[in-house]
């Protein structure tokens, strides 16, 4: 054990003590060959290049990239000794036995980041894994994505032990750098380096290790990381080591951790500082319904030379201030965009439909500025395209212009996890505009392209924004379910053989009332009645549409309103002399209750409020024999209301749904499972009715006419029951 | 005065085009605009409308060097000269004619010459103009292409603004990427893609892409397929096909005569002979509900070459024998599934069939993707355990062949795909592969399956297609009809018993057997965890009540593919009836939930698919509480026709209350109006039947005898009709 430790160690160190080598430049040519060239000129659209004693003229056209600083990828021999290998294999079964049903099972990893004293940066990491089910064969294929004008990778093993002891390794030449695939609105300038373990098959170990060189870091000062311990898979040992030069602090969190954990083993080796962080025998994360983020649960150490933001924030101040510019035809669009505008609300909203409807989502990464920071305002308006960050800078660019203080921030959407800002890292995915007007702030968010004024994407409620600008950092509120809410009324007319019409009527704010925008915008007005006819008809295929109709979803000016009118035939059941009637569309279910137990909190995007008010005429020849009871849940929550009340031939129901957190810890989870499943009971209650003993049953309530189908059947229906 | 037009050009083009190379700086930053010149290590870049700047190269990361493309020269519209442009720009149509319209396709062209028999080039070229928001995604496109045969170059990419100005695609928006690099053997595909600059509501698009294809022949065929037709209007759309006069070059045309057909010209010139198609439809099309696919329902145009089947059976087995594996990786594989003595050929080659999809991984590439018949060598899969079909059922063939069973590769398409190699000579008009083994002199298929499914299932979308299968040994291809069989594959079976209590309760046990795709979905569960599975059977009886609670769950051995695969529940619903009053208790049948979403129209447009043929059983026993019957529904619930049966019945005997059900799919494609309506009253008759409510009556007579004599049942005689 002792033999193994030091020899790591030795490894570790003499990691450290890589050193750099590299070429003049790199040529990417419009076919996508590259080549490397000692030195070079360019003039009139000509590139002259020397590689040793041979020139050549490449014109314009037939260059895609030039690349200063990066450098060949080495084409050195990989490492064979697989000496240590065969000791992971009875680890391997052993936790196999420990954990029969994994697919698979991470029996080793080790992360090291070293922070070298020139202020790059060298990470290694191996990882060891047992292939226990077919299902994890995937596992032999490896993508590793970098920047190849910062970042160098070498893979220094790459092998299979099967489980007769032989081991097969990677040949070098069967590693292949791409150019990746992404989705269609993305373009960046990164790499992929990929490649397959070769023989690997269930039984098998699949071990491979590689190191990214960042030779040529955005900033010598920024050096920074993570490290998460558990996955799916069980994990039998998992390390992670940071060094950094003596001088310089490490600053770091750890979370979910175990106490004994979270503080760091710390070496002073002959340069550096080296801080390890060690976790053993770690169970599968088990998925739920509603979970939160995975990062958000399993142990996590973050790692940074900065304590707090200030040095970040100094860096990409003056990105920001240089792409913060209101240049005149920025200040041109905003006037022609606000002109007639009868306030300044009305002004930050048409600004703000016309960021969110007008600048296609399109995000071009390239380095530190457009990563973080964005593209200039004037860029993206006249691109008429951008990301968050580029559509956060230009709104928040041209509410300067009518007066208003507001500013692109960065969060962490709410789906992703927590952002970390205990230290200083990047750890933002996304950007709004914090807009400080009146002495309150509030947020919008212009990737929201259904959004009205001034409701924003849930995924950002309750989140930390960061104000690089001011340096400043708030809350992004959660809104109260009110701002999130869906307002339907139903007029039901119930006839005597159960036939029922219905006029349906919704309204809808925030969230709900964006996503059934997006829905509406994207159907013609007949696939839109397409839509509801389909929807109608899983009721019933016996149906009549009389109308299916909503306002027009890119009117940002008025609530989106939706409505609708049918007939169900003979949809209330009938048997003898009972009519069951249940109102449409008015059963709840909630599958994130749907587990006796849980592990994790319950996380939703945000807080929401539905209401349903429902007014039920009954046909004359039928009494009510049951009406479901009144149900009232209050808890911190969810606030449940459902009442029926019954006036001459007149139902009434009232009901009201809120959610009004966003999270519910997993210590109140019986409680709010035993609330959701009382409310959804509630919601399957049928109203009960009787036939009137001296009324005969109308007459007009004849069967639906049966199509001319090639079909020898019917619903059968006795004429005798009438009578 | 050519040189002096020349000289104009190149100035404009270097004023308007080339100012969106971008400059990378090392600590972040980013410029836009033109490299001017590189020398001896200084750089001079021009930024965007600010002059030049200088730098060393040491302070620069890379430049990014954007393509002056054709037109880029242009920056109004009234310079344009090129003619189709100018032509179209200047007699654009109102758009208010196409008021639901997302986008309108002004123009068209697919323009395919074929050079010579092994040679071709596609031309394809779209202008288009953004009407509403959903179309501006228009704006962002990508292309797929042949990695090691095919160049594909983006000829140009304008964006003409309602305003007048022209726009061009820059390089930082555009990205040549590579699929499945990992995997190198199979990385035959690339994908080009890009995002159009300054695109608005109003703006016409204007981009062209020419892909030139070499090495075609038998097994690496070319077609081109082209369906007239689609959701937004379509002004002119062109495909032109050009090739040498003594080639031969085969048309069919589907869906002819049709409504609207496209206008077909033809023409000799110059030795070369020429088709060309043109088409137009202002209104475009609205799409129904589970419509059969766009090229089944509109003129259809398919382009091929044809060839000698001699000549194509050589060729392919000479691939297939280039392919072929080594002795001693076949040996040691065939080794490895433990074939045994006692076997019979059919277990024998099951358990081939399940090692191969155990080990070998399968990475999705199809012949589509891969542009070739020519299976990748069987050694690779053997060794590097990763493989498409094609190589899996060809390590198959080969494995079979070694221990003397015969078998066929085998190529088809979607069963719905009517143009088939049956009828024409090529097998570019198939797309997936499959195998035809004899085993006992009976034919049995595979497509290659999964680690899921049972050998000789056949998928949906195969059952009853037509393919092709080579006999090498004959040097020729015979087709076959695969067959449909609803009763043994595609099959789902349950099973209730439902106990229940006096108080409403229900104590249920139920079990589940799946047989053909459905199957897959549930020998998943093989793979997951314990917990998962308990979490899985949690959920899944929530979802038949929101109480309902889960006590236990078992699932069969799901290992054993040629078993069955069962899963069973048992679980109790607390207050599962609802409780009328004292002595009526009413609940739906929880297990019957047939809705009829999918014959929500009255009549349709276009035909109907249907997903497959199918046969479905259920038998729900409940068990009543002491004293309450059942109030009959007098009604029968069946519908028998030769494309659709469905048969129910309920019947009360003593305490048990029987509820049984069984469907028939034999058809899935509903062609007539008939047909359709055929389909719809089926689904009307069980939609009706599952919003029927069971009522329990208590009845003050301690027998039941006398509730038997009333006549509570309503048995339908299904024997009538049925098959």
């Amino acid at each position: 054990m002792k033999k193994t430790l030091t020899t790591t160690l030795m490894c570790f160190l003499c990691f450290l003590t890589l050193a750099n080598t590299g070429n003049s430049a790199v040529i990417t040519l419009s076919d996508g060959s590259t080549r490397d060239v000692d030195s070079l000129g360019y003039q009139d659209d000509k590139l002259l290049i020397q590689t040793g004693s041979t020139s050549a003229e490449i014109m314009r056209d037939g260059i895609k990239n030039i690349s200063f600083s990066a450098r060949q990828q080495n084409k050195e021999e990989m490492a064979t000794d697989s000496a240590d290998l065969a000791a992971f294999m009875p680890k391997a079964l052993e936790l196999q036995k420990k954990y029969p049903d994994a697919q698979s099972i991470l029996v080793s990893e080790e992360g090291n980041f070293q922070h070298r004293a020139d202020g790059t940066n060298l990470s290694r990491y191996r990882s060891i894994s047992y292939i226990a089910k077919e299902e994890a064969l995937w596992e032999a294929e490896v993508s590793l994505s970098f920047d190849p004008n910062r970042e160098r990778v070498r893979v220094l093993h790459a092998r299979c032990l099967q489980p007769d002891g032989t081991v097969h390794n990677l040949k070098p030449e069967q590693i292949k750098i791409s150019k990746g695939t992404s989705g269609s609105v993305y373009f960046d300038q990164y790499q992929e380096l990929s490649f397959t373990v070769p023989e690997v098959s269930t039984g098998c170990i699949v071990d491979y290790c590689y190191e990214t060189e960042e030779y040529n870091p955005f900033d010598p000062n920024l050096f920074q990381g993570r490290n998460y311990f558990q996955w799916s898979a069980p994990v039998g040992e998992s390390i992670l080591r940071v060094s950094v030069p003596h001088g310089k602090d490490l600053h770091f969190v750890a979370y979910n951790c175990p106490p004994e954990m979270s503080k760091p083993e710390k070496i002073d080796a002959v340069d550096s500082v080296i801080y390890t962080w060690k976790m053993a025998d770690l169970p599968p994360v088990i998925s739920e319904p509603a979970m939160p983020p995975y990062r958000d649960i399993v142990p996590a150490v973050y790692f940074s030379l900065h304590k707090d933001f200030t040095y970040v924030h100094n860096k990409l101040k003056p990105m920001f201030e240089k792409r913060f510019q209101l240049t005149d035809l920025v200040k041109k669009k905003v006037d022609e965009l606000i002109e007639g505008a009868k306030d300044l609300n009305e002004k930050i909203a048409r600004l703000y439909l016309f960021c969110q409807k007008e600048i296609r989502y399109i995000s071009i990464k390239g380095n530190l500025a457009s990563n973080q920071v964005g593209h200039p305002a004037e860029d993206t308006l006249k691109n008429r395209y951008g990301d968050c960050t580029d559509k956060g800078m230009l709104l928040a660019t041209m509410l300067k212009h009518i007066g208003v203080e507001a500013y692109p921030v960065g969060v962490r959407t709410n789906d992703s996890g927590k952002a970390v800002r205990d230290i200083s890292i990047f750890d933002d995915n996304h950007c709004i505009t914090e807009v400080h007007l009146d002495g309150r702030i509030f947020y919008l968010d212009s990737t929201a392209t259904d959004y009205r004024y001034p409701y924003f994407r849930s995924d950002d409620h309750d989140t930390i924004a960061d104000n690089t600008m001011l340096g400043s950092r708030n809350q992004v509120p959660l809104p109260p379910p009110e701002d999130n809410a869906v307002h339907i009324t139903r007029e039901i007319e119930l006839q005597a053989d159960g036939t029922t019409k219905i006029r349906f009527a919704s309204t809808q704010n925030g969230s709900s009332e964006a996503s059934f925008r997006a829905s509406a915008r994207n159907l013609k007005p007949e696939e839109y009645e397409k839509e509801i006819r389909e929807s109608v008809s899983a009721l019933t295929a016996d149906y009549v549409l009389e109308l299916a109709t909503h306002t027009d979803p890119l009117d940002f000016d008025t609530q989106f309103k939706a409505q609708s009118a049918y007939t169900l035939n003979r949809f209330a059941t009938k048997s003898g002399r009972y009519m069951i009637f249940s109102v449409p569309y008015f059963e709840m279910s909630f599958s994130e209750v749907s587990l006796e137990k849980r592990r994790y909190n319950i996380q939703y995007s945000t807080s929401r409020l539905r209401t349903d008010s429902v007014e039920i005429k009954l046909p004359a020849s039928y009494n009510v024999k049951f009406l479901p009871p009144a149900l009232r849940v209050q808890s911190p929550y969810v606030e449940f209301e459902i009442i029926y009340d019954q006036q001459g031939d007149t139902i009434n129901i009232t009901r009201k749904i809120a959610f009004p957190r966003r999270v519910v810890p997993v210590a109140d989870y019986q409680a709010f499972k035993g609330d959701l499943e009382k409310i959804a009971h509630a919601s399957k209650q049928k109203i009960f009715l009787e036939e009137k003993p001296s009324e005969p049953i109308s007459s007009t309530a004849s069967a639906t006419p049966q199509a001319d189908s090639a079909s020898s059947s019917q619903t059968v229906e006795p004429e005798g029951e009438r009578e | 005065m050519k040189k002096l037009a020349l000289t104009i050009i190149l100035t404009l083009a270097t004023i308007f085009a080339v100012n969106a190379d971008v400059l990378y700086l090392n600590e972040g930053e980013e410029i836009v605009g033109h490299l001017k010149a590189i020398e001896k290590g200084n750089i001079t870049f021009e930024e965007l409308n600010k002059g030049s700047r200088n730098f060393t190269e040491s302070e620069v990361a890379h430049i990014l060097i954007s393509k002056i493309r054709k037109g880029d020269e242009i920056d109004n519209i009234a310079s344009i000269t090129e003619p189709v442009a100018e032509g179209i720009l200047k007699n654009l149509p109102d758009p208010s004619l196409f008021k639901d319209a997302d986008y309108v396709t002004l123009y068209r062209l697919n323009d395919l010459e074929y050079l010579s028999d092994d040679k071709l080039v596609v031309k394809t070229r779209e202008i288009v103009q953004i009407l509403k928001e959903p179309g501006l995604d228009v704006a962002n496109q990508s292309f797929y292409y042949y990695t090691e045969r095919e160049k594909c170059d983006l000829e140009f990419a304008h964006t003409y603004s309602p305003e007048g100005q022209v726009y061009h695609v820059t390089d930082d928006a555009v990205s040549d990427e590579s699929l499945l690099s990992g995997t190198p053997e199979f990385a035959r595909l690339k994908k080009f893609k890009m995002a159009l600059k300054k695109v608005d509501i109003g703006s016409i698009i204007d981009y062209c892409f020419v892909r030139e294809l070499s090495g075609v022949d038998e097994i690496q065929p070319f077609s081109m397929s082209n369906t007239f037709g689609e959701r937004e209007p379509v002004l002119h759309e062109e495909l032109s096909v050009t090739f040498p006069a003594g080639m031969q070059i085969n048309k069919v045309q589907m869906q002819w005569p049709a409504e609207n057909p496209p206008k077909f010209l033809e023409k000799s010139q110059g030795g070369k002979k020429s088709w060309k198609w043109i088409f137009s439809d202002p209104k475009g099309f609205i799409p129904e509900q589970n419509m059969l696919p766009r090229s089944r329902i509109f003129p259809r145009v398919v382009l091929y070459q044809p060839y000698d089947w001699a000549k194509i059976s050589s060729k392919l087995a000479a691939a297939y024998d280039e392919a072929k594996p080594s002795d001693k990786l076949l040996a040691d594989f065939i080794a490895r599934a433990k074939l045994t003595d006692n076997m019979t050929s059919f277990q024998k080659a099951c358990k081939i069939y399940e090692s191969i999809n155990r080990d070998i991984r399968d990475v999705g590439m199809g012949i589509p993707q891969m542009g070739s018949f020519k299976p990748v060598p069987i050694d690779v899969t053997l060794q590097k355990k990763y493989g498409n079909t094609q190589s899996n059922l060809a390590l198959l063939h080969f494995a079979l062949k070694k221990i003397g069973i015969k078998s066929y590769p085998g190529f088809c398409s979607d069963r719905r795909e009517l143009v088939t190699a049956k009828d024409h000579s090529t097998l570019a008009l198939v797309d997936s592969t499959l195998l035809k083994i004899i085993i006992d002199d009976q034919p049995v298929y595979t497509d290659g399956g999964s680690i899921y499914l049972p050998f000789s299932f056949i998928p949906v979308y195969l059952q009853g297609t037509t393919a092709t299968f080579h006999d090498a040994e004959n040097g020729k291809f015979f087709t076959e009809t695969l067959p449909r069989q609803t009763s043994e594959w595609n099959r789902f079976d349950r099973t209730v018993m439902v106990k229940i209590l006096a108080n409403g309760s229900m104590d249920v046990q139920e079990s589940l057997l799946y047989r053909g795709p459905y199957e897959a979905g549930i020998r998943e569960l093989k793979s997951i965890k314990e917990k998962e599975k308990q979490n899985y059977a949690e959920r899944r009886v929530k979802g038949v009540h929101p109480r309902a609670v889960l006590q236990s769950f078992g699932l069969s051995d799901m290992n054993d593919l040629n078993g069955p695969a069962v899963l069973t529940l048992k679980y109790t619903i607390p207050e599962a009836a609802q409780m009328a009053s004292d002595k009526i208790m009413t609940f739906t049948n929880y297990w019957v939930n047939y809705d009829s979403g999918s014959a929500s129209l009255a009549t349709r447009t276009y035909p109907m698919q249907y997903w497959g043929t199918e046969e479905n059983q259920q038998t729900i026993v409940f068990e009543l509480p002491e004293n309450f019957d059942w109030v009959t529904w007098n009604k029968q619930y069946q519908h028998v026709s030769p494309d659709l049966t469905f048969m129910s019945n309920i019947n009360q005997n003593d305490r048990q209350l029987i509820y049984a059900d069984r469907f028939i799919a034999r058809a899935d494609e509903f062609l007539s109006d008939a047909a359709y309506q055929n389909y719809r009253q089926c689904i009307l008759t069980m939609s009706e039947l599952a919003n029927q409510w069971i009522i329990l009556e208590k009845s003050d007579k301690p027998k039941l005898e006398a509730a038997r004599a009333d006549g509570a049942t309503a048995t339908a005689d299904i024997s009538k009709g049925s098959d």
